[in-house]
């Protein structure tokens, strides 16, 4: 039993050329709407809008600006 | 085959309509009837609507018929949506995938952030070293930070430091690990009903403490602050500040471990407690009465650098290190000669070698004292030695060394021997000249005296009575460490304003009004001294990553009686005010000083002639007149007694318990039982078998303090009638790593201790049920089972001479054990060019595993806990083996480091089915971790087991996965790869570290020099046992010693060919051969 | 009517989507391969700096802005430091620079977008090759005449490892004043980028 819907047809005891054929009208509705839907969505930012409450601050580092550095290179130089 | 389906149903339809009309006709013809008689029935006649009142028989028919009109009709198929369900979700699903990648860009490699100003001497990815001070201990060695990016990641010894002479203990290795712990406290905490806590800002805490304290100090309470040992003068001069401005103020220092015996025995004997600095360098021979001065005792740093310079095989006489102990101890068992006795017979060979040097021997001319003599008459070493049935060789030996070598021996005697011990001890160093070891020409320094006993009672009868108005806690944890029977905690209670100063929480916050998180060592200043002839600086290299304070600065604050006086330079200026009118006096305009002081700061360390070491409270102080009237006087003697003895040693690793916290130094391995976690009641294995314990039994141990039950241990070479204990276990206010470890044996101390605080007789101990499983990093097995007995003399692992052996005959291990020519089934690669090597000296290895904790900081080790250690899964790439041979009850003890050899034929290579190890052209067995899919086939080959197997990403499943806190992140050295799970790992020899060389090398366009690499292990090595290189340049050390006469590769007759030569260890004996453990 | 259909889907049905599947899998894999390997990606940066004029116009050396190269793993990119050293008055009109000083001021750095990246478990050292004389253009291609940087080679193993093994044949510009140092191959040793 084979059920039949809008988007294809079973050519199985019939012409190739003679199928029902989708609705174009429909069809380049379901296009437009899949392209306008992809730009919007990588050019429209949702990801930032979402609201990190729970997120903790990270640690700050920051050197100490009155300790003296050493120079460390105890090595010979050939 | 499509059937005509619709057609069937529409039959099918029909037939049902059929006979539902069909029942219909037969009830309506029922239903009339039944209505024909209706007028005889009284029933009302019910009807729901004006058809069936009327009896419509249209109406009839449908009321028999169960479905409705078109109820029946199949859907059409022209009027659904040409829309499936099918076709929705394919749609739904290809747009959602279309969608995503549509959202992300793939080729998005993240952003660089630079500096926005960036400071000159900073080079991106190349680190920064400042030189500081270590606070882990009083000892304040110098330290070397190094940092990247501004974060500390490793820190060494500073080689400026005239102390520590460029090494750290293992404490110091592990304490980047503190600075970056998650557990910190990070913010002031107001504990109004000392449980619940609440955060407050440091304006408020200020204001509060100062207020309730100048309040105590009006109405006359005392203000006791508690701290642990003061070394800083800058410290010491602000606390002087305090006690002026609350004139009622105290303070009191103490240790968990102190030289309290030693110096109340020093002062009786020379009239000072100045103890002197022994410079055990020059020493030819040492005697240590239960002194573990190589593991626990004094400054381990100076003393194992000290006694290691007599340990050169290929340079100058070994020295001779006789141990006479009862608890098996890291010096005991490298010494030469060991004679096992319980501890409190100590005493008693004291007296008997005193009356044998001074009596028989006439050594010296106390001689002639006759109260002395007569006091030592009762004394005998041949008694002795019948009566605890020790070798009579060894003594002889013993005595006839001592008295050799008057003037360059030393006799040491451990902390925990009680003050008449000491006297004695005293005695035999005058009488045998060894006071000419004493350091002339430098002393110790003492900033403020640990505070004696009296002052505690009269502290704790003060809290108890309500006179004492604030306690401070000062970075110092009493309510662990003082004795039990203090019932300091109970004490506590009376006291109206309790202020805790600390990193993290311990026992004593817990019982705190406030508790005020300080700054860590990383992120302080500060000023040191504790020898004459020098000061050391502290510089914080990073900006306290949380709402921290230094202690010193909340001290100055609460001085100045005001919380605005507080500024972030507060206590830097502090030290530079006090510096310009003591250290650097002499510097007196300000360009001097800035120079003098930033060139302190970049050395860490500034020499000054004794003369000018202000700020001190006690000076020289050489022994110069000792009483032998001391030693008579004594009367406290200890002598041995039937019932058990409890030692009770400090451990390595966590100091006084305050490192709990600090996975690494609970993981790391106790130097003779390798056991991890946990401590442990060590007995001997005549008191197992008297008993019937087995190690991990819980026994109960009672001292007149109370008692305590913990878990057995059984030690080779621990005297009958011996427990040992270490202390600084069983914390139970503390971080998630280190609660509930161990068990605290603090509750059998008692401050009125009949020996001393940390030896005890008349003790007891029951069997209890039970187990408590300690776990160690060896297996537990007899040593004289049979197929393992001496196996690593069996198999050549361990190859050992004897000093003068090798001195007869340099070429003796050769001999010993030829040079087996095995016909090779590789052919050789020939390599020239670098050939990394490693060098590990057994002379001079004592075991201490501080190069195992410098592995650890290096390159990342994750900590695992202790049930994988249980399961021998413990991620140390470099472990130290220690094998035991001779009887259980005196064995000799050796110990090995082992790591990845890196063979030239390496096992491990040939199996890998990913090529994920190869050999690299200068000798490097490498792992590329992104290779490896972890079939584990390289350890299973490696016949040294030193590769290591990720089985779990330990980061994430260790102890509620805090190695994944932010933090901790921070401390990874960024130039080791963070491994995961399922791959293997092992010793690199610090590949990181010859890539760094290599780099500099090309940038000066030469040639890359092998000296110039020093492995991690290396760098710690507080005896530089270790030594690496490159085995091809022709006169490096490393090429001498890799091809010298003592030189051999462990399990050499395989012929994997290690790149790591082991020295042979030669024992100092007079035997010349090694053969039996030596009583 | 069942062997038709059974036969009908190995011989036809099968074959062609198999050879369908593989051809597209192939025909992707290479066509996309430079462009997944990071060839060509030139991302917009925050500030429209760009390498043609300062680099090829004014003929500034690469190290003067990237001066930690030579000294350690990472080329460095310049603080917004380097920049005010001209910018505090060259073009200090422009919304370009504007921008720039705005950054400074606030202390905030620039989020420069990456393009030129190395696996993390692979440890590339700048230093080493620069010093050995091997210039930037090598790599990074002809930076001098991009106004906007995009990579040009890709950063595979196999490009690495094909200049290490033959590198007189890979090595078209020498670092000024590294001219007489020896180029010998380079490591092949897994350890030497894999540690």
């Amino acid at each position: 039993m084979i059920m039949k819907n809008g988007l294809t047809s079973t050519n199985n005891n019939k012409d190739i050329l003679s199928s029902d054929k989708i609705d174009r009208k429909k069809f380049f509705l379901l296009a437009g709407i899949a392209a306008l839907g992809t730009a919007l969505v990588s050019v429209f930012p949702f990801g930032k809008r979402v609201v990190n409450s729970t997120k903790k601050e990270p640690i700050k580092i920051s050197p100490n600006p009155h300790a003296v550095k050493r120079n460390n290179r105890q090595e010979n130089h050939g | 085959m499509p059937s005509n389906e619709t057609t069937d149903r529409k039959i099918m339809d029909k037939k049902v309509i059929d006979i539902s009309n069909e029942i219909v006709n037969a009830d309506a013809s029922i239903d009339a009837s039944a209505d024909a008689g209706a007028e005889n029935n009284t029933d009302p006649n019910y009807w729901r609507s004006f058809k069936e009142l009327h009896n419509d028989p249209e109406f009839n028919k449908l009321k028999a018929r169960e479905f409705a009109d078109g109820a029946l009709d199949r859907p059409d198929v022209n009027d659904m949506s040409r829309f499936s369900r099918r076709k929705f979700l394919a749609l739904l699903s290809a747009s959602a995938a279309v969608a995503a990648t549509g959202c992300s860009n793939y080729r998005d490699q993240g952003v660089l952030l630079p500096y926005n100003k960036k400071p000159e001497e900073v080079t991106v990815g190349n680190p920064t070293y400042y030189a500081s001070t270590c606070t882990g201990c009083e000892h304040a060695c110098g330290m070397i930070i190094k940092t990247i990016e501004g974060r500390p990641i490793k820190v060494d010894g500073n080689p400026d430091h005239p102390i520590s002479k460029g090494k750290i203990c293992a404490i110091g290795q592990a304490s980047v690990m503190n600075l970056y712990d998650p557990e910190r406290l990070k913010n002031p905490v107001e504990r109004p009903d000392k449980i619940n806590s609440n955060e407050i800002p440091w304006a408020s805490a200020d204001d509060k403490i100062i207020g309730q304290l100048k309040a105590a100090a009006s109405s006359g309470k005392e203000i006791a602050i508690i701290s642990n040992t003061i070394n800083s003068p800058s410290l010491k001069k602000a606390l002087d500040e305090f006690k002026t401005a609350y004139p009622t103020a105290k303070v009191y220092s103490f240790e968990l471990f102190d030289d309290s015996t030693r110096r109340s025995a020093w002062e009786k004997s020379y009239g000072n407690p100045n103890l002197p600095i022994v410079q055990l360098d020059k020493a030819k021979v040492i005697l240590a009465l239960e002194s573990d001065f190589l593991g626990n005792e004094g400054n381990k740093i100076e003393n194992s650098i000290m006694y290691v310079q007599n340990r050169n095989a290929f340079e100058g006489e070994f020295n001779r290190l006789y141990a006479v102990e009862g608890n098996a101890s890291l010096t005991g068992t490298n010494a030469d000669y060991r004679i096992i006795i319980r501890t409190d017979a100590i005493e008693e060979f004291v007296n008997a070698l005193l009356i044998e040097i001074i009596g028989k021997e006439k050594i010296s001319g106390f001689g002639t004292d006759t109260p002395l003599l007569s006091k030592l008459q009762k004394f005998g070493m041949d008694g002795f030695i019948s009566k605890y049935g020790i070798s009579k060789v060894t003594v002889d030996h013993l005595i006839s060394d001592l008295k050799k070598n008057q003037g360059v021996s030393y006799v040491l005697a451990g902390s925990s021997l009680p003050e008449s011990t000491h006297i004695a001890v005293n005695l035999l160093n005058e009488a045998l000249g060894n006071t000419a070891l004493h350091a002339k020409d430098q002393s110790r320094v003492t900033q403020i005296p640990l505070s004696a006993k009296a002052d505690w009672d009269a502290l704790l009868a003060s809290m108890k009575g309500g006179k004492v108005g604030a306690v401070i806690h000062f970075d110092s944890n009493p309510a662990f460490v003082l004795p039990a029977d203090y019932r300091y905690s109970e004490a506590l209670k009376s006291v109206p304003l309790v202020v805790s100063l600390s990193e993290q929480i311990n026992e004593s916050t817990a019982v705190s009004n406030f508790v005020l998180p300080i700054s860590s060592m990383f992120e302080s200043w500060g000023d040191y001294q504790t020898r004459s002839t020098f000061y050391s600086l502290q510089q914080p290299v990073i900006a306290p990553l949380y709402n921290t304070r230094q202690k010193e600065e909340i001290i100055l604050v609460w001085t100045a009686g005001n919380k605005d006086a507080y500024n972030k330079d507060i206590y830097r200026n502090y030290i530079q005010a006090n510096w310009k009118t003591t250290v650097l006096a002499a510097q007196n305009t300000d360009v001097l000083f800035k120079t003098a002081w930033n060139a302190g700061l970049n050395d860490g360390v500034v020499k000054v002639s004794s003369a000018s070491s202000a700020g001190t409270t006690e000076t020289t102080a050489l022994p110069q007149g000792f009483k032998p009237e001391a030693f008579v006087a004594s009367t406290n003697v200890m002598t041995a007694g039937s019932n058990f003895v409890l030692l009770l040693t400090p451990n390595g690793n966590l100091g006084d318990g305050r490192f709990a916290n600090n996975g690494w130094l609970q993981e790391l391995p106790k130097p003779l039982s390798r056991a991890v976690w946990d401590n442990y009641a060590a007995i001997s294995v005549q008191t197992a078998k008297a008993m019937n314990l087995q190690s991990s039994d819980l026994v109960k141990i009672t001292t007149p303090a109370g008692a305590l039950e913990m878990p057995v241990f059984i030690q080779p070479g621990v005297a009958e009638g011996v427990i040992a204990v270490q202390l600084g276990y069983g914390r139970t206010e503390c971080g998630i790593v280190g609660k509930g470890v161990g068990f605290n044996a603090n509750s059998l101390v008692t401050k009125n201790a009949k020996l001393s605080p940390w030896l005890y007789d008349n003790v007891t101990m029951e069997k209890v049920g039970g187990t408590h499983e300690i776990v160690s990093t060896v297996e537990h097995y007899n040593i004289e089972e049979p197929l393992l007995k001496d196996i690593q003399f069996r198999r050549h692992i361990i190859q050992e001479g004897t000093y003068l052996q090798y001195k007869a005959d340099p070429e003796f291990l050769k001999k010993k054990h030829g040079d087996k020519e095995y016909e090779s089934i590789n052919k050789q690669y020939v390599h020239t060019g670098t050939k990394w090597g490693m060098v590990i000296d057994l002379n001079k290895c004592t075991g201490c595993g501080q190069c195992v904790i410098a592995c650890n900081v290096e390159n990342n080790i994750p900590i695992v806990g202790k049930d994988q250690v249980k399961r021998n899964r413990e991620m140390q790439w470099i472990r130290i083996d220690r094998y035991y041979s001779g009887t259980p009850e005196n064995p000799n003890t050796s110990f090995q480091p082992m790591l990845c050899q890196h063979c030239d034929f390496a096992p491990c290579e040939n199996v890998c089915p990913v090529a994920a190890t190869t050999h690299s052209t200068d000798g490097i067995n490498g792992m590329a971790y992104n290779r490896c899919v972890g079939t584990r086939y390289c350890s299973n080959n490696c016949p040294y087991k030193v590769r290591r197997f990720n089985y779990y990403n330990f980061r994430d499943r260790f102890g509620d996965s805090i190695q994944q806190e932010e933090s901790f992140s921070l401390m990874a050295n960024p130039e080791v790869t963070v491994r995961s799970r399922g791959v293997m790992e092992k010793c690199t020899f610090c590949l990181q570290r010859i890539m760094e060389e290599r780099s500099h090398a090309i940038k000066d366009n030469r040639q890359v020099i092998g000296a110039n690499v020093k492995t991690a292990c290396q760098e710690a090595c507080l005896t530089s046992a270790i030594v690496f290189g490159d085995q091809n340049a022709q006169d490096s050390e490393l090429h001498k010693l890799t091809n010298s006469n003592l030189g051999y590769t462990v399990l050499d007759e395989i012929k994997v060919k290690p790149n790591v030569t082991y020295l042979a260890k030669l024992r100092n004996v007079y035997e010349t051969e090694n053969t039996e453990a030596k009583h | 009517m069942k062997n038709f259909l059974l036969d009908y889907t190995l011989k036809v049905r099968l074959p062609i989507i198999i050879f369908v599947v593989l051809a597209v899998f192939v025909i992707t894999y290479y066509v996309s391969y430079a462009e997944r390997n990071g060839v060509g990606y030139g991302p917009v940066q925050p500030i429209a700096y760009s390498h043609k004029l300062h680099a090829g116009t004014m003929k500034i050396d690469c190290r003067y802005c990237h001066s930690d190269v030579d000294k350690s793993r990472h080329a460095n990119i310049p603080s917004a430091s380097v920049c005010m050293n001209c910018h505090t008055i060259a073009r200090k009109d422009k919304p370009e620079i504007i921008k720039l000083t705005d950054y400074y001021t606030k202390g905030i750095p620039i989020e420069w977008k990456r393009i030129h990246r190395v696996p993390d478990f692979a440890y590339f050292d700048h230093s080493v090759h620069v010093n050995k004389g091997i210039d930037c253009s090598n790599c990074h291609g002809n930076i001098a005449e991009m106004d906007v940087v995009s990579q040009v080679k890709d950063f595979t193993m196999k490009a690495c490892l094909d200049c290490h093994r033959n590198p007189e044949a890979n090595i078209r510009n020498i670092v000024p004043g590294k001219e007489n140092v020896k180029i010998n191959n380079g490591p092949t040793n897994c350890g030497s980028c894999h540690r």
